[in-house]
């Protein structure tokens, strides 16, 4: 007699449905039963069971989550006609829905976050397009089937590395994809945040595009790993007289009075502020070398997923042959189209690699509460007057193939970690 | 002439009516033993003997001697069933030491002659073996034949008549099923959402992963028997073999060549293995055929380095894609003809990349290698298994303890395709949290459609012995009533069936010699069924367990619908929670 157990083959532990995914593979049959023409049984039986599933599955979830799944489940039913004993499930699930409005989330209140390996923050959509297309995600379908949690009001589209494709762990990993909506480091920081309060999630990853430092041999379409990040908005600002004196006639009244003629001149002594990697990141970043070749026939998979709606008006220029580096970035609040990247990188660290407005919001936000994170950005320009939008798609693409390959390569989750031999 | 039978049944705890098609076959032997065999001997109830009772000779001839004690003057031969329908299992020395003495207590019959056993084995024992040396007298003497299920035999002229190797394979393959059967019965299908052939142009998702696990043995036979075919076509050919992430067809081939003597090659991409090649006649076996892609991969490369190959192709399983009759097809490789043989036909849905619709529900991906990674059925999987059986209203609802639930997945439709899979579910549940099981799992369910079909495939699959109360016999029993209550310590021919299982697993722990060698038997039973909402029918069939002396060791429902904590004590498990009520 063959006796058979739920180890499997590849000496994975047999684990627990992730809750999240539950309800997204609940809501997405639910909307299926509602469009099928006819169904093994009774249409209202079966949508009621259904419902009555959906409702134990969403009760230890937060609040967000439940109002998110009950309200796309009730939304797909509700177009049609409806029995007595689908009104009664929708009537129960309503309540709970009611129940969970009425009060406020409370520490007491004993729920439970769902859990995520890894989120990935984008800051536009032309970011979040290449992300979600790297992960195999159709963004108009995951949206009709409500493949998303809602955070705050954001959408968070589920995603997974399946086991087979990673090189180290030991199961499917969960990621969550997601957007900011507009640029700069507090936006940013605040949508983390609202992550980090949501869900409870082992390493945050930045992914997009910026612009580039040409003096260290970084091509456009080339993708920066950041190894710190920079921000150069502090300082000190003060006048200072056009004409100084020199010492030995600096007390000298009439001289003071001619100083004083050529008027003053404001300069800022800079303050650099700098956030660093921190384990377990820092030591996958630096394990992190994929092959070029590798990078290059991803890049050309995912640009066969691209159709013309998801292109940039105008020129988009796709270069499929890029390399990886790791550099530092440098952050601020303005766009810099003054091609001063190099004298920068002179003044602040001899290898700044790229620019960009998010990366100090969001890595000191996860710093803020020890959580790993990384910055993978394209570089779509050389931050000088000839920047335009012809290289964000294609920055954007290479960003998240990287990123991709990074977590497949090289990322561990939470549980099959052993930190002294990483 | 009358012939008898002791229908032992090895690795089994209750007893139960022989069916019929298992009679036939002793109905066959007998008269191809005995040309003027009329009646049997006795109404048949099997003999159940623990794997524990296996090692005890002395209780074994007991058991044997008790069984016939009342029939064997009145008949002239006996067949003795060591063949154990379900699994290979071989009788030791302690068996074969019991059955030398009842054989040299009733050699002769009433008349002086010789009265004949004949005894079923699954395989033949050499007569080398150790194991045999009790009963060599007994076979020159002409008193014993030994009869296994390929039809060889071991019998001394002196015995007279045997029935013939034709007929008694017939028979055999008739209980059994061919191997075929079998693989069919045992294949399973895991529902998920599966990507094939990532980072190509033919990616494309699919719904089942089909997984041969539990009938290695069967597809070992069919591959044997198609090579041997191929053997006598063809002067020399080569054996390879191509597999990427079906772990069981490794296994498959691993035994065909260990039981071949021979080594063959995996043709996976990377590999050396084709430098091997010394030959034009090239057959490949593969798990499964689906678009051919992988096929042609390996067709192209082995032609690339031999133009002169003649490539055959043996898969286990072909998809549906590949219509029309027969067990094999043509595929027209570089402009040569590539012959593709399959075992067995299965129906998968195929979903290009970008319109699959399990890819746009966001259900996880599913990893071949390890295609069941969850502890109970997933959201996905469930409803898929739910939809292929429909809903129907509750039926057998306990009025007198709850109302309907309202519609319900219909479990008495699991059929050939889902069952294996479900058997295999179950099997894992109970496996799980590091819960020993008896050697011998005894289910107990109610006799109703839906827990009755899933338990059914617990018997096919795993050869579990499930016993099916039916409504008024639980509530007899559990009134101190009826024949059942009783505990008659012989099966009546009244009895229905789940009496006499009861009753037989009663008498029987009564018999078991805490002294053997390997313990007292473990008659704890698994309370079984389809639902479980209120947790008051587990509660009542534990009961009845306990009146029949039986420990429950838990009760497992494929739904638990139970939110509360039970009133008993004994461990709740399940295959999928909806806990609203």
């Amino acid at each position: 007699m063959t006796s058979e157990f739920t180890r499997s083959e590849s000496g994975q532990n047999p684990q627990d449905e992730d809750r999240i995914s539950a309800c997204m593979s609940l809501v997405g049959r639910i909307q299926s039963l509602v469009q099928q023409s006819s169904l093994p049984g009774n249409r209202d039986g079966i949508l009621a069971f259904a419902l009555d599933d959906l409702a134990a599955k969403v009760v230890p979830l937060a609040a967000d989550f439940r109002r998110h799944f009950i309200s796309h489940a009730i939304s797909s039913i509700a177009a049609g006609s409806v029995g007595p004993a689908l009104a009664s499930a929708i009537a129960r699930v309503k309540q709970l829905e009611g129940f969970i409005s009425a009060t406020s989330v409370s520490p007491q209140e004993g729920r439970t976050r769902p859990q995520a390996d890894v989120v990935i923050v984008t800051v536009i959509s032309v970011e979040r397009t290449a992300a979600l297309k790297a992960f195999g995600i159709d963004l108009e379908s995951a949206e009709r089937s409500g493949a998303f949690v809602d955070v705050r009001g954001r959408k968070c589209f589920a995603a997974q590395i399946p086991l087979g494709e990673r090189v180290r762990g030991k199961r499917n990993l969960k990621i969550y994809i997601t957007m900011v909506g507009e640029p700069r480091n507090v936006p940013c920081a605040n949508v983390c945040r609202d992550l980090m309060e949501e869900i409870d999630v082992d390493l945050f990853l930045l992914v997009g595009i910026g612009g580039g430092n040409r003096a260290l041999q970084i091509n456009q379409g080339d993708v920066i790993g950041a190894s710190s990040v920079f921000y150069i908005e502090g300082g000190k600002k003060k006048k200072v007289p056009r004409v100084r004196l020199a010492p030995a006639v600096a007390g000298n009244r009439f001289m003071r009075k001619i100083s004083q003629w050529f008027g003053s001149s404001e300069v800022t002594d800079p303050e650099t502020l700098t956030t660093n990697l921190i384990p377990p990141a820092k030591q996958f970043y630096l394990q992190f070398a994929p092959k070029r070749s590798r990078l290059k026939k991803r890049f050309k998979e995912v640009v066969s997923l691209y159709g013309t709606d998801d292109l940039l008006p105008g020129n988009n220029e796709l270069k499929d042959d890029f390399e990886y580096h790791q550099g530092h970035v440098m952050c601020g609040e303005k766009v810099i189209v003054d091609d001063s990247m190099a004298e920068q990188s002179e003044q602040i660290n001899r290898k700044l690699a790229c620019v960009d407005m998010e990366s100090y919001g969001f890595s000191a936000s996860c710093a803020h509460r020890e959580k790993p994170w990384l910055v993978f950005r394209g570089i779509s320009d050389f931050a000088d007057p000839k920047k335009d939008d012809a290289k964000h798609v294609s920055a954007s693409i290479a960003a998240a193939v990287t990123a991709r390959f990074f977590l497949a390569e090289q990322y561990v989750e939470r549980e099959a970690r052993n930190v002294d031999r990483l | 002439m009358k012939y008898g039978v002791i229908p032992f049944r090895f690795g089994r705890a209750a007893a139960q009516p022989v069916e019929l098609k298992v009679g036939q076959l002793y109905e066959t032997v007998a008269l191809g033993s005995e040309s003027d065999i009329s009646t049997s001997a006795e109404l048949l109830i099997t003999v159940p003997l623990t794997y524990e009772m296996m090692s005890d000779g002395v209780l074994f001839h007991r058991i044997a001697s008790e069984y016939a004690t009342s029939w064997i003057d009145s008949v002239d031969v006996v067949i003795v069933d060591l063949a154990n329908p379900d699994d290979q299992i071989l009788p030791n020395h302690h068996v074969v030491g019991g059955l030398a003495q009842l054989v040299r207590r009733y050699s002769k019959t009433s008349e002086d002659r010789p009265r004949r056993f004949i005894l079923l084995l699954p395989t033949m024992l050499p007569m080398s073996d150790a194991t045999l040396q009790p009963l060599i007298e007994y076979i020159d003497s002409g008193n014993v034949a030994l009869l296994s299920r390929n039809g060889d035999r071991l019998v001394a002229p002196r015995f007279g008549t045997l029935v013939s190797q034709d007929d008694f394979v017939r028979a055999v393959r008739d209980v059994r099923g061919s191997s075929l059967d079998i693989v069919r019965s045992k294949l399973i299908r895991f529902p998920g959402h599966f990507r094939r052939h990532i980072d190509t142009p033919h990616s494309h998702c699919t719904n089942y992963f089909f997984d041969g696990r539990l009938c290695q043995e069967e597809l070992v036979d069919l591959i044997d028997a198609f090579v041997s075919d191929e053997h006598r076509r063809l002067p020399a050919f080569q054996l390879f073999y191509h597999s990427t992430m079906s772990s069981w067809f490794e296994s498959v081939v691993n035994a065909f060549a260990k039981r071949s003597g021979i080594t063959i090659p995996n043709l996976e991409e990377g590999s050396e293995a084709i430098s091997f090649l010394q030959t034009d006649d090239v057959l490949i076996i593969v798990p499964l055929i689906d678009t051919g892609t992988t096929v042609e991969r390996i067709t192209k490369a082995i032609l690339q380095h031999r133009s002169t190959a003649r490539v055959k192709i043996l898969s286990m399983l072909a998809t549906n894609r590949y219509r029309g009759e027969g067990q094999s097809f043509s595929l027209n490789i570089e402009s040569h003809e590539t012959v593709v043989h399959f075992l067995l036909r299965v129906a998968q849905s195929r979903f290009e990349r970008d319109q699959c619709p399990l890819c746009a529900s966001g259900v996880p991906v599913s990893d071949p290698r390890a295609p069941d990674p969850y502890e109970k059925l997933s959201t996905h999987t469930f409803w898929t298994l739910a939809m292929n059986f429909g809903f129907v209203t509750e039926q057998n609802v306990p009025e007198a303890y709850r109302d309907s639930v309202g519609y319900v997945p219909n479990f008495k439709n699991v059929d050939v395709l889902d069952g294996p899979f479900l058997a295999y579910k179950i099997n894992a549940v109970l496996h799980s949290g590091g819960r020993e099981l008896p050697a011998n799992p005894i289910v107990i369910c109610p006799q109703e459609d839906g827990a009755s079909a899933i338990a059914s495939w617990l018997e096919i699959v795993y050869g579990m012995t499930v016993i099916r109360i039916p409504k008024d016999g639980l509530h007899e029993s559990l009134r101190g009533q009826g024949a059942a209550a009783a505990g008659h310590s012989s099966p009546l021919a009244s009895e229905s069936q789940w009496q006499v299982q009861m009753n037989s697993l009663r008498r029987l722990k009564s018999q078991a010699n805490p002294q053997s060698i390997l313990g007292v038997p473990n008659y704890s039973v698994i309370i079984f069924d389809d639902l479980n909402v209120t947790g008051k029918t587990q509660g009542n069939f534990i009961a009845f367990a306990e009146r029949f002396g039986l420990e429950v060791l838990c009760c497992l429902s494929i739904i638990n619908m139970s939110k509360a904590a039970p009133a008993h004590s004994k461990p709740v498990l399940s295959l999928y929670d909806i806990r609203v009520h």
